[in-house]
């Protein structure tokens, strides 16, 4: 860990945190696309990242929180719909990328200063 | 459960579409099955599944509840020289509704194939978070 209270890092895994859960909540959705009577989740974690961005506390514990989705449900209560799902599915990956290549592009920066 | 959460979750979504998947092959097999008139007709196989709960809020997929018969009565042809046939000559076929089936295997199909590309997603995901560092 480089430090505590370095921003990036602390952003970069908070967002990490809360990118792999809305994996996870999308491969739910996805294995119960067909299950009678299922409402669909989602993730939301970019509104806390953002206002604890603005203010500075970025000490504090990363704050993921789930919902289920309000779409209206089919004919057998079910309320996923897939296409939205893959779509999320494909968005939340290149995220995740992004947030990789950040941090490593942050430790290249720190391995530079280290050699010079 | 691994560190690789979104693999096993995708995984129970993509049993069940295989099992959904070999119910309807079993039934659509049978469509066609005779029985002798004074036993249980062919019924067919209808997969039970439900929703698993997890921690915080996301869940863990889904399971198999049971495997459950169709109800409802078996539909009877006159065919008098039929070897199963009753003292009246009717036969009773097997309670399949083959247009559902049919149904239902596009539907089992398209949950397999969503939950495989799930799983190919997440392997492409956490093959990238073994670059962290790098």
């Amino acid at each position: 860990m480089i430090s505590n209270n370095d921003i990036t890092t602390r952003a970069i895994e908070w967002a990490l945190g809360g990118l792999e859960q809305r994996s996870q909540t999308i491969a739910d959705n996805v294995a119960n696309a067909e299950t009678p009577g299922f409402r669909g989740s989602e993730v939301s974690f970019e509104n806390e990242l953002r206002s604890a961005l603005q203010t500075g506390h970025m000490d504090r514990t990363p704050s993921v929180s789930v919902a289920h989705t309000t779409n209206p449900a089919g004919a057998n209560g079910n309320n996923v719909r897939l296409e939205d799902e893959m779509v999320d599915m494909i968005a939340t990956n290149l995220s995740k990328s992004a947030m990789i290549q950040s941090f490593n592009y942050k430790a290249d920066i720190l391995r530079a200063a280290i050699r010079s | 459960m691994s560190s690789f959460h979104s693999l096993d979750i995708a995984a129970t979504g993509a049993d069940l579409g295989r099992t959904w998947l070999d119910a309807v092959a079993h039934n659509i097999a049978n469509v066609n099955t005779v029985r002798p008139y004074d036993e249980e007709p062919f019924r067919a196989k209808l997969v039970h599944a439900a929703a698993v709960d997890g921690p915080g809020g996301t869940g863990d997929g889904v399971r198999i509840v049971e495997i459950l018969e169709a109800d409802g009565t078996a539909p009877e042809v006159y065919e008098p020289d039929h070897p199963f046939a009753s003292q009246e000559g009717a036969v009773k076929r097997g309670v399949v509704d083959l247009v559902g089936q049919m149904a239902d295997m596009i539907g089992a199909q398209r949950h397999y194939q969503a939950n495989l590309s799930v799983i190919r997603s997440s392997r492409e995901a956490y093959e990238a978070a073994m670059q962290i560092g790098r």
